[in-house]
């Protein structure tokens, strides 16, 4: 009996109001973030990360870094409460901080490096090339 | 009908007002100004490009997107500028490096070029002085009685002695400071590949070139340690047994070179087998500069004659 109600009602459905009913779901489901972010923009945001490391950046640049962390942190709890979009963009957020940062380090190693390479060019100059006073030995 | 035109103008002018007030076009100006800056600077040898190209596009981005997103893109802008100008500059003290490694090969080439004449000018003195004792001596000799009691001539012998000595001395350190200028200039001048390969009568011979080693010592330079490093794999895997000989100019004494260059041929023996090549499969012997290849008498000659061979036993 009951299954012949429910028969009944699915012929009464209009078929215009089940494609709505379904494309309601579909968008609803999208909404939610059911697509979820791709873990290679997660993964690619901890190599990132791990290179920014390398170049030293948790003494250097410390500040980028701190907020690619944040970012990624960010990414992987929107995930988790799989909301894809926003996790991709905290993703990719991550990534550029952590670029900024290895960036940055690598800069501020480079110009120590000169600097020191100067110093040293002119020690060497003053004691093999002037001696100590300046003069020629 | 004219309520509805004020406050339609009304409207246009507010809209204006907050559009010349609007943060994001005069970032993105500014943005874009600072970009234009770093392409100008990058003009020699285009560095950093596609950290410049990010910045440009996620510029254009900020123009394109809806603008609920448009502080998010700016964010992102400003990231990659940022980026994009640490990069340019790493670039270029990058090349003031090479500048300044540059300026100290020719400061030690300068020493050494003074060390050598210092050198030289005292291995002179030291001979000269040599002759005038010499002449002394024999003017010192009676020509009847024949020479002078024997411990009158003892103490001039023994100064005769250490005079010898030191201008050997002085000569080694001569042709040490020679060599080393050498070096030097060859380094600054032909940044050659450190390794050549050759087959001799049928069997292969790897020749590494003088400017694998750092000037005047038997140091390998990082670059041939590299290279080194690739050939050991081909070595270990032909299975077959390798001598490493080391080869020198004629420039000092022949004890000397061949000392030295057994040293060198024994750094590369060191790295090969710290790169896997079994030590069994390996020997190493310095030759000195018996075995030239090249001649003695100019700058590219002793160069190529400064070399280790690896040869196929």
């Amino acid at each position: 009996m009951a299954a012949c109600m429910d028969c009944r009602l699915y012929q009464r459905l209009p078929y215009p109001l089940s494609v709505a009913l379904f494309l309601c779901l579909g968008a609803a489901q999208a909404q939610s973030g059911a697509s979820i972010a791709p873990p290679e923009q997660i993964d690619r945001a901890e190599r990132a990360i791990e290179a920014s490391h390398e170049a030293g950046a948790p003494a250097l640049a410390p500040d980028s870094l701190a907020l690619a962390d944040a970012a990624l942190a960010d990414a992987r709890a929107l995930l988790a409460r799989r909301k894809g979009k926003e996790a991709e963009r905290q993703a990719l957020r991550a990534i550029r901080f952590a670029e900024l940062s290895a960036n940055q380090a690598r800069y501020i190693r480079l110009k120590e490096a000169v600097e020191e390479k100067t110093a040293q060019n002119a020690r060497l100059r003053r004691e093999l090339l002037l001696g100590e006073n300046g003069e020629k030995p | 009908m004219i309520r509805l035109w004020l406050m339609l103008a009304l409207a246009c002018a507010t809209l204006s007002v907050r559009a010349a007030e609007d943060p994001i076009p005069q970032s993105v100006t500014q943005l874009t100004l600072e970009l234009d800056a770093l392409d100008r600077e990058s003009r020699d040898g285009n560095p950093a490009a596609l950290e410049r190209l990010q910045a440009r596009q996620a510029l254009e981005r900020v123009q394109a997107v809806r603008p609920r997103d448009r502080q998010s893109a700016l964010e992102d802008a400003r990231v990659l500028v940022r980026t994009a100008d640490y990069a340019v500059k790493a670039s270029q003290l990058k090349d003031q490096l090479v500048q300044l490694d540059r300026e100290r090969d020719a400061i030690m080439v300068e020493a050494a070029r003074r060390d050598a004449a210092l050198a030289r000018k005292e291995a002179e003195r030291l001979r000269l002085q040599a002759l005038a004792r010499e002449e002394e001596q024999l003017l010192s000799t009676d020509p009847e009685s024949g020479p002078v009691a024997g411990p009158a001539l003892a103490a001039p012998g023994t100064a005769s002695d250490e005079q010898s000595r030191r201008v050997a001395e002085a000569k080694a350190k001569e042709a040490e400071l020679a060599r080393l200028e050498e070096e030097l200039s060859a380094q600054m001048s032909a940044p050659d590949d450190v390794l050549k390969r050759r087959v001799s009568a049928g069997k292969t011979v790897y020749t590494v070139s003088g400017t694998a080693f750092e000037p005047g010592k038997a140091a390998l330079t990082p670059v041939a340690k590299d290279a080194l490093r690739t050939l050991s794999k081909k070595l270990t895997a032909s299975g077959k047994a390798w001598s490493v000989e080391g080869h020198l100019d004629a420039i000092g004494m022949e004890p000397t070179n061949l000392q030295f260059s057994r040293k060198r041929a024994d750094a590369v023996l060191a790295l090969l087998k710290s790169a896997g090549v079994p030590a069994a499969k390996l020997s190493a012997k310095g030759m000195g500069s018996a075995k030239p290849v090249a001649s003695n008498q100019s700058k590219t000659g002793r160069a190529q004659n400064r070399r280790i061979e690896i040869i196929q036993k």
